[in-house]
């Protein structure tokens, strides 16, 4: 007697819990098939749209790393290889003359290199770049506008939310398909 | 939402074809000598779509023999080496990104249309949760980095009482119940900006996310994987499936003899001793009963109001809203400065009433969505209380299987497991006499 | 360790833990609004050259209008009133902005300028002719055939014997017959004959011809006027880069310039919004206006639009800021001109 009901209570148990198991699988189920609709095959990277960035120095402090997995990127082809250029020299300083006190980068991060009476190359030295943004604005306000912010995606450890996106005024910052990972500045203006 | 996002992504071509058009032929190259090419702006890759899959396999792996290990096997120590491994992988590794907690911003973000979910996220994200269904929490116990993190220093556990534990635990509800709906109204995903494990993993990151690191880490020692019990909102979701697990951690191989042996064995406090066989006031038991279940309307109803009451809060939250409030204010003459999102609102010419329409578009958004969240915390509370009164009967000692990380610490605490493992009967027999003249 | 020992380690390091993660919750600034906590030398300031001695301000606004035309890109001062060119629409105003006249165009001009009967417009890379001074039913244009070499223009001037067409794309400045028929390419670089070529980085190049039919050029990349003959030697040339008023600043500059009747020229410069007044050898004389003068109404991305279009109108300096479409009048803040005289009796 004792035996018996203690084998129908183990079953009813053992229903219940089946049933909620199945119903919990079933609910599963559904919310997968529901994300499936909603999701593709491609990853995605942070990606900044220098057309919105206002060069607002955040993306040298907000990024977890430091220093940051942003960089000053520049478009040679939108270069005037000015000789006097903004991006590179502080304006007043005297004598546009490459020493580092002159230069406009806190880190001396740009290399200006001769090419051909007038015309100088500058590169940036991405070991020494933070990101800050500042030659970029130089650039901006009195050049071409040849450089420009990139996440440097060989430093960026692609964080689920880009703490430089929150931080950013802008929203220049979002998510894109991984295998577009770069928008660079182009002569013919297309990304 | 998605007209929203409709309209910005038609804003934003417009924006990039006025561009190109702009510019076209504005910049034609310096006449450089011949021999000096011009260089190319250089685009490091970003880590690689395979490198992705091999992430999804480990994930799988370790989740698979973690549940071998816990369930079938019973080895802790094979449980604690992958714990370390995955601490190792998906910790300082992959630095914590992606990670399964954190995938709950994805994929709210996802379902409400605010972008197309990396089949990579998705497997992140569920497939804990099927094994939680199979298995129980065996995720918990030696896949999750932060749990890991949070598990190594677990070195002085003391018991919590259960009623404080439970009250504390309603955070979590909570913390889930916020992300999503920041997500979901493309606020940012709250889960990974307020990650404490994270910066450990990156070696770097702001002071602050450090510092409650650190302080976690600090409670953890006495009280065990707080984040884990406290606040972790995706251990909502395997709470919920591991309560039906198919197959689950059993402190026993066999037969409970109730020898109490692991009553303490548990540092999460998810061991729950047999229940008093004492006859009870079935007639009190039935009437408290219905008055909690009459209860739960009331605070399902009270929660959605008063959380829509307070949902100006969650506006500031989100960077849409913020800003129209900013340029509102500033247009009304409130401020004779701008801000930095105020000034790049000017210069990109944007058009005001749009930002006004988007901002209360998502004031709704979010006033609606803490609207459930209301009536979703109220629930949770009422449910709790329910649960609370409605004790299941248990003759043995068994690990709550919602509370229990499946960690396998419990079992060389029990005498037949031991017993099982080493073949030794005997002393099992006398400690079994030992315990039944008790 | 005793029982009690362990209980208030653990209170205090709980407490203490729960005091840290408080603190460090409410000073997290996830969204930026403590900015960007860089210090000073992070800043790109330019306020040092954005505040001008008003002893050096030689001129005042003498009244300003607005144009309703999309994108205004050019602007030239003829005796029958003050044309805008925009997009794809040219508007002629009288001196106190009221529209005389608006006629459809094909494009976008890039620079205008009126010699006796003719209109001509620079389009990207031709040339469009329309009779000026008239004001109802104008002809279609005439349109001079398409530059070759992928040429942009930049600016345009002209007298009784021939039209100057600075090719920015090129470096180079053409000299056309009244057909358009180029004659002569000016400017390129022929260091035997004296000639050091433009250095234009930029899409600014402008050029004026002077009382006496010479040719002057902006070569921006070297800050400086040039003069050159009608056949394309380099007669002079002023200006160099540098921080003090009378140089001028930035990578490129002047970007615009006009010549006053008398000869002396104002220069306009992008970076730092400044007009500023030269004599026609070159002599710094004043300011017309600086950025205070020129404010921007809300900050917004930089397009070429952006920097101070110039004109002159006797003695008066035109400046049309293309992002809003006002065109301003400068007058000499001492001999004002006589119409302006009689006009400010007028109030
Ligand atoms: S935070 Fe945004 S606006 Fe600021 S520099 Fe970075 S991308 Fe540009
Ligand atoms: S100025 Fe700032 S952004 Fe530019 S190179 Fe230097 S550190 Fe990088
Ligand atoms: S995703 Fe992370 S590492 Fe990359 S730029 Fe943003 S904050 Fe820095």
């Amino acid at each position: 007697m004792a035996d018996e009901k203690k084998n129908t209570a183990l079953t009813r148990r053992e229903v219940i819990q089946g049933s909620l198991l199945g119903a919990g699988a079933a609910a599963l189920t559904a919310l997968a098939a529901r994300l499936a609709v909603a999701s593709g095959p491609k990853s995605t990277v942070w990606q900044i749209d220098p057309a919105k960035c206002i060069r607002c120095g955040n993306c040298a402090t907000y990024c977890v790393l430091k220093p940051s997995a942003v960089k000053c990127v520049h478009a040679y082809a939108l270069c005037g290889y000015c000789k006097i250029c903004l991006g590179y020299f502080e304006q007043g300083r005297g004598d546009w003359s490459a020493r580092a006190e002159n230069q406009l980068c806190p880190y001396n991060a740009i290399r200006r290199l001769y090419v051909d009476e007038p015309y100088y190359e500058y590169h940036i030295d991405e070991s020494l770049c933070i990101g800050c943004g500042k030659c970029v604005e130089g650039c901006e306000k009195s050049g071409n506008g040849s450089l420009f912010l990139q996440i440097r995606h060989d430093r960026c450890v692609n964080c689920n939310q880009c703490a430089i996106a929150v931080a950013c005024p802008s929203g220049a910052i979002n998510r894109v398909d991984a295998d577009k990972p770069y928008l660079l500045k182009r002569k013919d203006g297309k990304p | 939402m998605r007209p929203t996002s409709w309209l910005l992504t038609a804003i934003a071509v417009a924006t990039l074809a006025a561009m190109a058009w702009g510019s076209v032929e504005r910049f034609p190259p310096p006449e450089l000598p011949a021999d000096h090419p011009l260089p190319q702006p250089t685009t490091p890759a970003p880590r690689g779509g395979d490198l992705a899959l091999l992430d999804v396999a480990v994930l799988l792996a370790t989740l698979a023999l973690a549940s071998v290990f816990a369930v079938v096997l019973r080895n802790r120590k094979l449980m604690l080496a992958t714990m370390l491994f995955s601490l190792a992988y998906f910790g300082f590794y992959r630095r914590g990104c992606v990670c399964p907690i954190g995938a709950i911003g994805n994929v709210s973000w996802a379902l409400a249309g605010g972008y197309v979910l990396p089949a990579v996220v998705l497997v992140f994200f569920l497939a804990p949760l099927a094994t939680a269904l199979i298995t129980g929490r065996t995720f918990c116990a030696s896949v999750c980095p932060l749990g890991a993190m949070q598990d190594v220093v677990a070195l002085k556990p003391v018991k919590v009482p259960f009623w404080l534990e439970q009250i504390l635990g309603l955070m979590a509800y909570l913390y889930l119940a916020l992300a999503v709906l920041l997500a979901w109204t493309g606020s940012g995903f709250a889960i990974c900006q307020y990650d404490p494990f994270v910066s450990f993993f990156r070696l770097s990151g702001a002071w602050n996310m450090l510092a409650i690191g650190v302080a976690l880490l600090a409670i953890g020692v006495f009280f065990a994987r707080p984040y884990c019990r406290l606040f972790c909102p995706y251990g909502v979701l395997l709470r919920l499936l591991s309560r039906v697990s198919w197959k689950r951690v059993r402190i026993t191989p066999a037969e409970c003899i109730r020898c109490r042996l692991c009553e303490d064995a548990c540092p999460y406090g998810a061991i729950r001793p047999p229940t008093d066989t004492r006859p009870t006031d079935r007639r009190r038991g039935k009437l408290i009963l219905a008055c909690l279940l009459a209860l739960a309307p009331v605070l399902t109803a009270a929660g959605a109001l008063g959380a829509r009451r307070l949902s100006g809060v969650l506006w500031q939250a989100n960077p849409t809203v913020r800003l129209a409030q900013r340029v509102a204010a500033e247009r009304a003459g409130e401020f004779s400065d701008t801000t930095k999102a105020s000034e790049a609102f000017y210069r990109s010419s944007g058009n005001f009433e749009a930002l006004m329409a988007q901002a209360r578009q998502k004031q709704v958004d979010l006033a609606d969505g803490a609207t459930w969240l209301g009536a979703f915390m109220g629930l949770v509370i009422a449910l709790k209380l329910i649960g609370l009164h409605t004790r299941r009967r248990r003759q043995d000692f068994e690990a709550d299987p919602a509370a229990c990380l499946a960690c396998g610490r419990c079992y060389n605490y029990c005498p037949v497991h031991r017993a099982h493992r080493t073949g030794d009967f005997a002393t099992l027999e006398k400690l079994k006499a030992a315990t039944s003249k008790t | 360790m005793s029982k009690t020992a362990t209980g208030i380690l653990l209170g205090l390091v709980v407490a203490v833990a729960i005091g840290v993660i408080v603190v460090a919750l409410a000073r997290f600034d996830l969204t930026g609004k403590g900015g960007n906590r860089l210090s000073g030398d992070f800043n790109y300031d330019q306020s040092q050259f954005e505040k001008i001695d008003p002893a050096l301000i030689g001129y005042r606004p003498a009244g300003s209008f607005r144009v309703e035309l999309p994108r205004p890109s050019a602007l030239a001062v003829a005796p029958g009133g003050i044309y805008v060119a925009a997009e794809k629409a040219l508007g002629v105003y009288d001196r106190d902005g009221r529209l005389l006249f608006q006629q459809v165009l094909s494009g976008r001009p890039t620079c205008l300028t009126v010699q006796g009967q003719r209109l001509y417009i620079g389009m990207a890379d031709h040339v469009e002719i329309l009779p000026a001074g008239v004001l109802n039913d104008l002809p279609a244009p005439t349109a001079w055939p398409k530059l070759q070499d992928n040429a942009l223009l930049t600016s345009i001037a002209a007298d009784d014997d021939a039209v100057f067409l600075a090719d920015f794309n090129n470096r180079r400045i053409l000299r056309c017959d009244l057909e358009g028929n180029v004659a002569a390419v000016i400017g390129k670089r022929d260091v035997e004959n004296g000639v050091p070529g433009f250095i234009v980085p930029s899409p600014y190049f402008d050029l004026a011809l002077d009382r006496t039919g010479r040719l002057l050029a902006a070569d921006t990349g070297r800050h400086r006027v040039e003069t050159y003959s009608r056949d394309g030697q380099l007669v002079s040339f002023w200006g160099q880069p540098g921080p003090s008023i009378e140089d001028f600043l930035g990578c490129c500059n002047p970007c615009h310039f006009a010549l006053l009747k008398d000869g002396r020229i104002v220069t306009s410069e992008k970076g730092v919004r400044r007009v500023k007044l030269y004599g026609a050898d070159g002599r710094f004389e004043c300011v017309v206006a600086g950025p205070a003068e020129l404010a921007a109404s809300a900050p917004r991305p930089i397009t070429e639009e952006d920097w101070p279009m110039l004109a002159a109108d006797g003695l008066d300096v035109l400046v049309l800021d293309g992002q809003t479409g006002t065109v301003t009048r400068f007058v000499p803040k001492t001999a004002s001109s006589a119409s302006e005289a009689s006009k400010d009796s007028g109030h």
